[in-house]
C-alpha cells in the first residue's frame, strides 16, 4: 500500500511541462561583403563553443540571410565564414588554415562574429571581408633578356585566422610562381599585424638564400594599411639590376634602396 | 496502442491503489471521471471523506503526461497535472443525491497540436465550484454526474509548436473556464 502510493505521488510530481534545454538556438545570420567582391553564393561556415565545433557548408540565398538552429550554449558561440573560390586553405577546428607551401587563396572573404546562443532565438550581422592582400610582383628585367635567375620564397608566422577570425600563428611559407610574359608574379598574402609583422620575402638561388627582405615592415613603412577591414592589392616591383625594391599599391608607392647587389 | 496499454496499467494501478484503503463504514470514498480518460487519457481519482451527515471534504488529482502523434507525425497533447482540495455539501445525506461545493485547484498544463501546432503550457491556481447529482446503483457504488467552472490566475507561454518551437507570446492574465464535466465511478467504503 505504501509503495504502490509512493509511486503514486512519485509519478504526480514529474512536471507535464515540456523540457526544453536541449532545443537548439535558432540563428539568423545576415552577411554581407565588400562591395567590390563578387557575389557570395556559398560559404563554409566555422561554429565553435567550448568543447563543441561544426563545419557547415552553406549555400547563400541573394538576400544574403540564413536561418539555421545551432545547439544552445550560455557562452555564446564564434562563428567564422570563409567564401569565395579558394585553390587552397579550408574551414577546419583551428579555424581557417594556410597549409604550409601554399599562398593564401587572392579571392577569399571571411567573416567572423559571435552569437549570444543563450536563448532560443537570435540574430548576428556577419560581415566578409578580405583579409588577404594579393601582391603582385613585377621583375624588371630591363634591357636583360635572360629569364629571372632566382626564387622568390615569402615567409611569415600567420598562417591563417582563428575560429574568433584572429591572426593564426603558425609557419607561412610559399615560393612565388615563376614571373610571367608579362614579368609579373602573384601571390596572396594572409593579413599581418599592423606593423608587418615577421613577413619576410627571400630571394633563393638553388635552395640558398642570397637576401631576405622584411617585406611586411617595408610595405608598412610605404603606407600599406594592413589593420583595413578589406586588404587592396599591393604591387612591388623588383629590380635588382638597380638595386631598388619599389613599392606600389592604389595611389601610394615607395622606393627602397637595396644596398646589396644580387 | 502502447500509450493506451499504459492507460490501461494507470488505471489498473490506480484502483490497485483504492482497494488498498481499508473499510471506513461508509465514511470515505473513492471515485474516477471516466470522461477525463476520454481527453487524451487523463488519469484522475478522487477520494472523498464524510464529515458530517451533509458534508464531505475531498482531494482529488488529474494526471495526464501522455503525448501523441497524428498521421503527419505532428505531435498532440493535452497534458496536465492538476491538484485540488475542496469541500461538498450534501442536501440529502452524503454520496447520495444532489450536491454543490466549491475546491481549490492547482493545474500545470501543456496542451498543443489539437487544431494547431501552437502550445499552451504553464499553470493555473484558483477556486472551482461544481454541482451535480449522485445515483446509487448499489451499496458501495454510486454513479456520479456533475459540471463545474473555475477560474483564477493563469501563468502561461505559448510555443510555436509542441516540441522546441518558438516562443510566441508569455503572460500572467485571470481566466474562466468550465472545470470537469462529471461522469464518475465512485466507490463508497
Amino acid at each position: 500500500m505504501k509503495y504502490r502510493l509512493a509511486i503514486l505521488f512519485l509519478l504526480l510530481s514529474c512536471s507535464v511541462l515540456e523540457d526544453r534545454t536541449g532545443c537548439p538556438c535558432r540563428l539568423h545570420l545576415r552577411i554581407t561583403r565588400p562591395e567590390t567582391a563578387a557575389p557570395v553564393e556559398s560559404l563554409s561556415l566555422l561554429l565553435s563553443a567550448s568543447s563543441w565545433q561544426e563545419i557547415r557548408s552553406l549555400a547563400l540565398p541573394p538576400a544574403g540571410t540564413l536561418e539555421m538552429t545551432v545547439p544552445k550554449r550560455k557562452e555564446g558561440m564564434a562563428l567564422l565564414a570563409a567564401a569565395g573560390p579558394r585553390s587552397s586553405g579550408e574551414l577546419s577546428a583551428s579555424g581557417f588554415e594556410i597549409p604550409l607551401g601554399t599562398d593564401c587563396p587572392a579571392g577569399l572573404l571571411l567573416g567572423a562574429a559571435c552569437a549570444d546562443t543563450d536563448r532560443e532565438e537570435t540574430s548576428c550581422l556577419l560581415e566578409m571581408h578580405r583579409p588577404v592582400c594579393r601582391l603582385r610582383l613585377k621583375w624588371d628585367s630591363g634591357s636583360v633578356a635572360e629569364p629571372f635567375p632566382f626564387q622568390v620564397r615569402l615567409l611569415g608566422d600567420v598562417a591563417g585566422f582563428s575560429p574568433s577570425g584572429e591572426l593564426l600563428e603558425g609557419e607561412f611559407s610559399f615560393i612565388m610562381p615563376a614571373f610571367d610574359e608579362d614579368g609579373y608574379a602573384v601571390a596572396g598574402i594572409p593579413r599581418q599585424r599592423a606593423d608587418g609583422g615577421a613577413l619576410r620575402m627571400e630571394i633563393l638561388y638553388s635552395d640558398e638564400v642570397l637576401r631576405s627582405f622584411a617585406l611586411g615592415e617595408i610595405m608598412a613603412r610605404g603606407g600599406y594599411d594592413w589593420t583595413l577591414p578589406d586588404l587592396p592589392d599591393a604591387e612591388m616591383e623588383l629590380d635588382y639590376a638597380r638595386t631598388l625594391l619599389t613599392l606600389r599599391s592604389g595611389t601610394w608607392s615607395e622606393t627602397v634602396t637595396i644596398e646589396k647587389v644580387l | 496502442m502502447k500509450t493506451l496499454l499504459r492507460i490501461l496499467l494507470s488505471g489498473l494501478f490506480l484502483l490497485s491503489v483504492a482497494g488498498c484503503i481499508p473499510a471506513m463504514g461508509q465514511k470515505a470514498a473513492v471515485s474516477s471521471n471516466l470522461l477525463q480518460y476520454a481527453n487524451l487519457g487523463t488519469l484522475n481519482g478522487e477520494v472523498s471523506l464524510s464529515v458530517a451527515r451533509r458534508w464531505s471534504v475531498q482531494g482529488g488529482f488529474r494526471y495526464n503526461p501522455f503525448s501523441y502523434t497524428k498521421g503527419d507525425d505532428s505531435p498532440v497533447q493535452n497534458r496536465q497535472r492538476a491538484f485540488s482540495l475542496g469541500t461538498r455539501f450534501w442536501p440529502w445525506h452524503v454520496y447520495s443525491g444532489w450536491w454543490m461545493g466549491p475546491k481549490g485547484q492547482f493545474q500545470e498544463y501543456n496542451t498543443g497540436g489539437i487544431r494547431s501546432p501552437e502550445t499552451r503550457e504553464g499553470s493555473r491556481v484558483g477556486v472551482s465550484l461544481m454541482g451535480g447529482y449522485s445515483y446509487m446503483v448499489g451499496p458501495h457504488l454510486d454513479l456520479e454526474f456533475g459540471v463545474g467552472v473555475w477560474g483564477g490566475w493563469d501563468r502561461y507561454r505559448k510555443y510555436a509548436c509542441p516540441v522546441c518551437g518558438l516562443t510566441v507570446g508569455a503572460g500572467e492574465k485571470p481566466f474562466l473556464l468550465p472545470d470537469d464535466i462529471l461522469i464518475a465511478l465512485t466507490y463508497i467504503f
